[in-house]
């Protein structure tokens, strides 16, 4: 079983993700019973707070969108635990699926643009502005 | 225990990452000392700005005080008790010339701020207790001090040159809370105060240094008292996008900078020497404000074609302000001059005008300064073409 919480927003939009695997824990029993007493479903929108964190919480099946000041009681022994256990990854946003089908695009684009052209123009900028080159 | 995360792979395993590792525990070697003092200096021109010109200010307004009303005390020196023909500034920063001054009427009482800090003291509970109230002496705490003289500085930008004394325009107090949490690396605004964490003194060393972000933490008021953008997605980043314009324009009119030596950063000096970067974000180049092993690169968009489709961040808002922000940046900087006093003045009317509704989105709002431009400069104006560049060169269409 696997807990993962990731924290977005902040003023500075740095996405945090921190990750537990259970079993791995020396009480995973406390951390089922935690999980199992949380209210997943009754996490209503919270009111949106300029730049206040909001957190997603995921053990599946469960998934848990809430805002900071949502982040009290279980769910706040939860988080703490959590980040006291585990260290946490930044991630830029969609780190995941970002990076690849940006990456995609250029190709495609490039390709377009330069349709016929040599292989070794594949990777090239999706974009003539020149401030944009794709990172060496 | 620490919650600094490992860089992933460290591109240069030299001094930097052995730095960041010794810091984590508490040493930090004699060299980096002297380079952190050193960066201290540099990053906070702003907060010293602000110091410096309340400084000036502080002498006029004891003899005031004490002249005036003998037996008055200085937080009770109020726009109500302020004597008729007084010039405005009570409190706040505003030098004989300086930049953007409006000339009030004499028989005007002048506005002056309320200006109210509460320290957290550590814990996450609001508002903590009350430090600092309007016309009283520094307490020798930087965190209150910066949020108190920061607040002057907004207050000032907006009364000052738009005429709206405070959040709401009728002078309400400004509140602010400092110390919130155990290093708590953001600042907020939470519907009615200003909320600031010091920072966890590995990536960040506090908010309340950086003017900018004192700035648009204000502006978050303002815009909720306003135009309301609801903070989700396209409009979600517009009102980010809106307290990025205010809080670098506050530290311009604080400054006394004009759209050619302004940096056009929010949150310069809010990271610790340890990070690769100079700030939060870039307005004028987003995605250049820091490229850093453990915080990875800024990932601001500066065009519309890279906007960032997300859940996280309540859909990107702090992402993709980015292209608004470098519209607003390329148009002032193709005016020249001072910002504060041709776009932003475009943005105020745009924001205060009553025309755009809480879900608009980019085009929308373009539309929206164009025809705020054009209402106060002019169809034909150089800031009504300003405007449009702006918005085209970051692919979004205003008309």
């Amino acid at each position: 079983m696997e807990v993962e919480v990731v924290r977005s927003g902040g003023i500075a939009g740095l996405r945090l993700t921190w990750t537990v695997e259970v079993e791995d824990q020396p009480d995973p029993e406390e951390w089922v019973l935690l999980v199992e007493r949380l209210p997943w479903s009754e996490t209503p929108p919270g009111p949106p707070e300029p730049d206040r964190y909001t957190y997603r919480i995921r053990c599946e099946p469960h998934e848990a969108t809430l805002a900071e000041r949502q982040v009290t009681g279980p769910w706040r022994d939860l988080v703490d635990r959590v980040r006291d256990v585990a260290e946490p990854e930044r991630g830029r946003p969609d780190a995941a699926g970002r990076a690849a089908p940006e990456a995609e695009n250029e190709a495609e684009n490039g390709a377009e643009a330069k349709t016929g052209s040599a292989p070794e123009n594949a990777p090239a900028p999706a974009t003539t502005d020149p401030e944009r080159s794709p990172d060496a | 225990m620490t919650r600094m995360p490992q860089p992933p792979a460290p591109r240069d395993p030299d001094a930097r990452t052995f730095a960041r590792a010794r810091a984590r525990a508490g040493i930090v070697p004699p060299y980096l000392l002297l380079r952190i003092a050193a960066a201290e200096e540099h990053y906070d021109v702003a907060a010293d700005a602000a110091r410096r010109s309340l400084l000036r200010d502080e002498p006029m307004r004891e003899l005031r005080v004490e002249g005036a009303h003998p037996g008055l005390l200085p937080h009770e020196h109020t726009r109500s008790t302020t004597l008729e023909g007084e010039r405005p500034g009570g409190a706040v920063a505003e030098g004989e010339g300086a930049p953007g001054a409006a000339d009030h009427g004499v028989a005007a009482p002048a506005p002056a701020p309320d200006r109210r800090i509460s320290d957290a003291e550590g814990a996450e509970s609001l508002p903590g207790r009350l430090v600092r109230t309007e016309g009283r002496p520094p307490t020798g705490d930087e965190a209150v001090d910066d949020a108190y003289d920061g607040l002057g500085e907004v207050w000032a930008l907006f009364e000052r040159v738009y005429g709206r004394d405070a959040i709401d325009g009728e002078g309400a107090p400004l509140e602010a809370t400092v110390h919130f949490g155990d290093r708590y690396d953001n600042a907020f605004w939470d519907g009615e105060r200003m909320v600031f964490g010091d920072g966890d003194g590995e990536v960040f060393r506090g908010f309340t240094q950086s003017l900018s972000v004192i700035g648009h933490e204000l502006a978050h008021g303002v815009t909720e008292l306003t135009a309301r953008l609801r903070y989700r997605d396209q409009s979600g980043a517009l009102n980010e996008h809106v307290s990025d314009v205010f809080g670098a324009l506050t530290e311009q009119y604080a400054m006394g900078q004009d759209a050619d030596a302004a940096t056009w950063l929010i949150g310069e000096g809010v990271f610790t020497e340890l990070v690769q970067g100079r700030a939060l974000r870039s307005m004028l180049e987003p995605g250049t404000a820091y490229d850093d092993d453990v915080l990875g690169r800024d990932p601001q968009p500066a065009h519309l074609r890279d906007y960032i489709e997300t859940d996280a961040d309540n859909g990107g808002v702090h992402l993709n302000s980015g292209i608004p922000n470098r519209a607003f940046a390329l148009a002032a900087v193709e005016l020249g001059g001072f910002a504060w006093e041709h776009v932003g003045r475009i943005w105020y009317d745009t924001l205060t005008g009553g025309t755009l509704r809480p879900n608009d989105g980019f085009t929308a709002f373009a539309a929206a300064t164009l025809a705020a431009a054009r209402d106060r400069y002019g169809e034909g104006s150089r800031e009504a073409a300003a405007v449009a560049n702006g918005w085209n060169a970051v692919g979004v269409e205003a008309e």
